[in-house]
């Protein structure tokens, strides 16, 4: 039996989450920045569901979610970092403040969340921090490059906190979800201007998405499960066939770039 | 080879230095620009002609756009758009202060974005450019207490990455740099934790002999490296400055590639039930 605190339970992952988990036994700190779309899951579990305010923009309803859980359960064992929005735009298109609010909630508040509840972590000797990324934190594509760089940005720091954390066995894993039925797709935002030179980019990326099938978000959150469950989690794991092959290519070319640059690269310290 | 125009922000110390020195002796032209003009005013006194000394601090929006309206005016075109600015924040993400976490990224990510946003139109306009963003070897290779750091570099290789296919069709090149131990001053000028944890010293000492003992390039060699990548026709999207950092990426993308074999089953299981089409 395991304690969880996830983050953006209202809908998509975190919501089908924290069911599963409560499903199979599990107790569940479920949170969301509105806490009454979390009524029917705390009506369905009384014992075990946990509703609570929780907006990582917010630094003290982060402290006081996680002191909610701790007190309810004694302990969190898994940390899920899941709350995060996405805008479809080219760089020269999104805006300051589009920019400034993506990182806010997909960068800095899965910071924020994690520095509040490492404390607990460290004092109870162990636990599992889940930072939910996506298929864009591996690979970065036109019009996704500002969501790319907020996931990028969270493999990046859960890549080093997990060395940092290690003596203390708190574990850190990333899951990156490719394409997936879940309301995310809503909450993707246009760009504050559209730029005419990049209406054909637009039309491009727009045709691919409409072609795309969405696979049930049961299936990543199965994932999931089975990454908490593992005596050796992994530091990253892609949720999908077609993301994993998509990350597959990306690296593959990474390599064959290092190997043909590499007299450059050595020349640039030789001395 | 023709004279090129270089626009190059964080030129007061480290790599902008050497590449706006190494540059301008080879007979560029050279928009030499940092947040403290005092720094960089020498250069323009060195070279009247090709250099243009300017005071430009990426987190200031008026700034970033006066010292590109300058360097456009004065030299007509900027062919290598070079966004070195940065510093960085060694510390426990659990003894972090999130201000300071915030300025980092404000330097490291939004400065540099800002740059970029307002030189597109120009660079779209001329039809060419090369954009070279430094990130570094920590935006590939993360690592213990530079987890904060190293997240704001690979928030630059992701933008970068995108930026680069975004930009194709208008003739303009993207490529991250990324140094690995260079004798800059990159080290002396990281923030340590104002508020240290006890739970953190032996990390904190491991890391500290491991990069004492580690060998330092010169900035200048870099520098001509950048040069020659300035002058080739073909550009690599990501370039690992030295072969300590390239070594580096080679074996965390093996490492990385030997973990998804090895999770491939889950992976693939995860996406089996396909609930709709668009």
């Amino acid at each position: 039996m395991k304690n969880w605190l996830i983050t953006g339970c209202s809908t998509g992952f975190g919501r089908v989450l924290a069911e599963k988990a409560l499903a199979r036994g599990d107790r569940v700190a479920a949170t969301a920045r509105r806490p009454e779309t979390l009524a029917a899951l705390a009506q369905q579990y009384p014992d075990t569901a946990l509703r609570l305010e929780l907006d990582v923009t917010r630094p003290d309803t982060i402290a006081s979610a996680i002191a909610a859980a701790r007190e309810s359960f004694g302990r969190i064992d898994v940390v899920v970092n899941n709350a995060g929005f996405g805008v479809q735009g080219a760089v020269e298109e999104v805006s300051d403040a589009q920019i400034r609010e993506l990182f806010a909630v997909n960068v800095f508040g899965v910071i924020d969340v994690i520095r509040a509840a490492l404390p607990t972590l460290r004092e109870q000797g162990g636990g599992h921090i889940v930072n939910v990324t996506s298929v864009g934190g591996r690979t970065s594509v036109p019009l996704v490059a500002l969501y790319s760089a907020c996931k990028f940005a969270v493999e990046g720091l859960s890549m080093g906190l997990s060395m940092e954390l290690e003596p203390f066995g708190i574990k850190v894993t990333t899951v990156a979800p490719g394409a997936f039925a879940t309301n995310f797709a809503t909450r993707v935002e246009p760009p504050a201007s559209r730029l005419p030179a990049y209406d054909a980019t637009h039309d491009a990326i727009n045709s691919v998405l409409e072609g795309m099938a969405y696979a049930d978000p049961a299936g990543c959150v199965e994932l999931i499960l089975q990454v908490v469950d593992a005596a050796e989690p992994p530091r990253q794991i892609v949720a999908g066939g077609f993301a994993w092959s998509a990350v597959e290519q990306v690296m593959t070319a990474q390599m064959e770039e290092l190997n043909a640059w590499r007299a450059v690269s050595e020349a640039a310290d030789a001395g | 080879m023709p004279n090129k125009t270089w626009f190059i922000t964080g030129c007061a110390t480290g790599f902008g230095r050497a590449l706006a020195e190494r540059a301008l002796a080879r007979g560029d032209n050279v928009a030499v620009t940092d947040r403290d003009a005092a720094a960089v005013a020498d250069l323009g006194e060195r070279y009247p002609d090709s250099a243009l000394a300017l005071g430009v601090d990426v987190t200031r929006p008026d700034q970033v756009r006066a010292g590109l309206d300058a360097a456009f005016d004065r030299f007509g075109r900027i062919d290598v758009l070079v966004n070195n600015a940065g510093f960085a924040v060694q510390a426990a993400v659990e003894e972090s202060d999130p201000a300071r976490v915030r300025a980092m990224f404000d330097v490291n990510f939004f400065g540099m974005l800002e740059v970029i946003q307002a030189a597109l139109p120009r660079l779209r306009a001329q039809g060419s450019g090369h954009i070279m963003n430094f990130a570094s070897v920590g935006g590939r290779v993360s690592g213990p207490l530079m987890a904060l750091y190293c997240a704001s570099k690979y928030a630059v290789e992701g933008m970068s990455d995108g930026l680069a296919a975004e930009l194709a069709g208008f003739g303009i090149k993207v490529t991250s740099i990324e140094p690995g131990a260079f004798a800059t001053r990159f080290g002396a000028s990281a923030q340590m934790p104002e508020s240290p944890m006890e739970e953190y010293e032996p990390l904190r000492e491991s890391m500290r002999s491991l990069i004492g003992n580690l060998p330092m390039g010169q900035p200048e060699e870099l520098a001509d490296a950048l040069l020659e990548l300035a002058d080739e026709t073909e550009s690599p999207l990501k370039f690992p400055g030295g072969i300590d950092a390239w070594r580096m990426i080679d074996a965390t993308l093996e490492a990385q590639r030997a973990e998804m074999q090895k999770w491939r089953d889950l992976s693939a299981k995860a996406n089996l039930t396909a609930l709709q089409a668009g």
